[in-house]
């Protein structure tokens, strides 16, 4: 089984430029609609890629990507947010009664130190408590819990801070993108192909990681970390790295997403986001790259037309769907398929 | 005494109050094949877990190469040369025979190391080496979860002896094992020492007696006597507390 999916596993490559060829095309036979949605949903592969390498590879339960996704997107909608008012006070903060645009906000009418704090702020809060928890040797369960906590702490503090963060309507109502109306096909197509190359370059970033012998450590850290440290690793680097890296996709992805979807709140920092992102990567098979980005679309893509003509049903869907997963595929969609694979190999012989 | 390589110096361990290990002294030789054994709670694998640094001693001193090691981390003792093997083997099971060699062989292990650098020949000479020696050459690209429990431990001691240690600490390396695999363990053990110092924590007394050049026996957290395995066995305080019993045990199993 294992051998099986480590033989499928070396195939990713050719699966992922299956899967970005589809993708390429895709615009020219969908609807403005529809490219906008599939957008989105790279934005989310991207951020499941992320997900895959801590959990799926590192064995790392992380319950509060949403935090790092929602920060990166909160950096770049800070930017739209002053480019669309003008560069002038924003109109949710002269509702909560700012009469000037807080200091913070100042260095934000750059862009380019809004994307770069779009990656920065994810990563560096990642490191912080990466650091502090690694180190402490603070493991499983207690990590999860943890990180749970951070979900919730992060949104709850953006509720908060209304005047400065929007509170919990977030931050909306952005019409402008480097002088380019958001709201024109052009865009649209523009920020669907940019998000398609940060997905390349996300994959192609994991792929590295994965195929150089730090891939292994981190395998050899899921299965065993006080081997790995009696073999003469100090695993904590490498857990604070990977959980960087996972922090930084996230925050990239996140900055994509801002522009397309044209709303971030706090609510898609809290726990319910960031379990619903691991499931994607439970779904689509833990430990392989292509199943977490497959996964991550096709999941949303069902999401949103199932929610389409039944709201209220989205939510026991995926729960169920990810019940069914533990039970009856737990190597996700990918495992499935190498088994088949393999049947299909005993009855040739 | 030039050739010593580990000194322990009065070292004691307390959990919650529990001497398990009270003023132990003993030292190593360069080349040694040392015994550690005695009646469970002994504090034989407390030894071991002080000497890599797992468990930190209320007092003492272990002074590894004329240099006291006390306040390094795992990782680092690892690094100026003790390896550990643990009581349950623990290999990397998603991983094959070879990539498992492989992670224990890298003279650096920094992140930066692990990102860019590339197989060398060396390395590779050097791992099919050690394979063949441990039998596990034939196995080298199936996953280490496949293996059998013996595999596992040869596996694991392969992984130690690639990395090029000068002291390593095994703890009942032969529990679970059979007969022919045990003798073949034991040989293996012979020749290990050949090339670096090697302590090992065993209850099997037939595999002590056959392969052993000393013996520390421990009881209660006390050295109750140290010596070539004839002198030991001799021991009337031995023989009490120990040795005896297991006679009687063999007896009554007889």
């Amino acid at each position: 089984m294992n051998f099986l999916s480590r033989y499928l596993n070396e195939k990713r490559r050719p699966a992922f430029a299956l899967v970005v060829i589809l993708l390429a095309i895709a615009p020219f036979f969908l609807s403005d609609f529809r490219v906008n949605l599939l957008g989105k949903f790279i934005a989310y592969a991207i951020l499941a890629l992320g997900i895959d390498l801590i959990w799926g590879y590192t064995g790392i339960l992380s319950m509060g990507h949403g935090v790092f996704f929602g920060l990166g997107a909160y950096c770049f909608a800070m930017y739209l947010k002053l480019e669309s008012s003008g560069f002038k006070l924003p109109d949710f903060m002269s509702w909560s009664g700012l009469s000037s645009i807080p200091w913070f906000w100042k260095p934000f009418t750059n862009p380019v130190f809004a994307i770069i704090m779009a990656l920065v702020v994810p990563t560096l809060i990642a490191f912080i408590i990466g650091f502090l928890t690694f180190k402490n040797r603070i493991q499983g369960v207690y990590f999860s819990i943890l990180s749970q906590a951070l979900a919730v702490i992060i949104s709850v503090l953006f509720i908060g801070q209304q005047a400065y963060t929007g509170g919990s309507n977030g931050i909306t109502d952005c019409n402008q993108i480097f002088g380019y109306s958001l709201a024109s096909p052009t865009t649209k197509v523009v920020l669907y192909y940019v998000a398609l190359a940060l997905l390349i370059a996300a994959f192609s970033l994991c792929d590295f990681i994965v195929g150089r012998k730090m891939g292994k450590v981190l395998v050899a850290i899921r299965d065993g970390e006080n081997r790995v440290r009696f073999s003469g690793y100090n695993p904590t680097g490498y857990k604070v790295a990977v959980y960087c890296i996972s922090a930084l996709l996230a925050g990239v992805a996140g900055a994509i997403y801002f522009p397309q979807v044209g709303i971030i709140t706090p609510t898609e920092m809290g726990i319910t986001p960031s379990i619903e992102m691991v499931i994607w990567v439970a779904i689509g098979g833990k430990g392989s790259l292509i199943g977490a980005v497959i996964a991550a679309i096709l999941v949303n893509a069902l999401k949103s037309g199932i929610s389409d003509t039944f709201p209220d049903v989205w939510s026991y869907f995926i729960g169920i769907a990810f019940v069914l997963v533990v039970l009856f595929m737990p190597n996700g969609i990918v495992g499935k398929v190498s088994e088949f694979k393999k049947k299909k190999i005993k009855f040739l012989k | 005494m030039g050739n010593t390589i580990l000194t322990l110096e009065n070292i004691s361990v307390t959990f919650d109050g529990f001497k398990a290990v009270q003023n132990v002294s003993t030292h190593i030789e360069q080349g040694e094949l040392r015994f550690f054994i005695g009646p469970n709670g002994a504090g034989k694998t407390t030894l071991l877990d002080v000497i890599c640094g797992k468990i930190k001693p209320v007092s003492g001193d272990v002074i590894f190469k004329g240099k006291n090691i006390l306040k390094k981390k795992e990782h680092e003792i690892v690094n100026i040369g003790i390896g550990r093997k643990f009581q349950v083997p623990s290999v990397f099971t998603s991983l094959t025979i070879y990539e498992n060699m492989q992670l224990a062989y890298a003279p650096k292990k920094t992140l930066v190391n692990s990102l860019f650098s590339r197989q060398d020949k060396q390395e590779k000479e050097k791992i099919e080496k050690i394979l063949v020696k441990t039998s596990l050459a034939d196995h080298k690209d199936e996953v280490a979860g496949a293996l059998s429990h013996g595999q596992k431990q040869w596996l694991e001691i392969a992984m130690l002896l690639v990395t090029g240690h000068n002291l390593l600490l095994m703890d009942e390396p032969v529990a679970g094992m059979g007969r022919a695999e045990t003798d073949k363990t034991g040989e293996l053990l012979k020749e290990v020492a050949k090339t670096c110092s090697v302590i090992v924590v065993e209850h099997d007394m037939e595999f002590v007696r056959s392969f052993a050049n000393s013996v520390t026996v421990l009881h209660e957290g006390k050295v109750l006597c140290e010596g070539p395995m004839e002198q030991v066995q001799n021991d009337p305080r031995v023989i009490e507390v120990y040795l005896g019993r297991g006679r009687e045990t063999d007896a009554q199993n007889q």
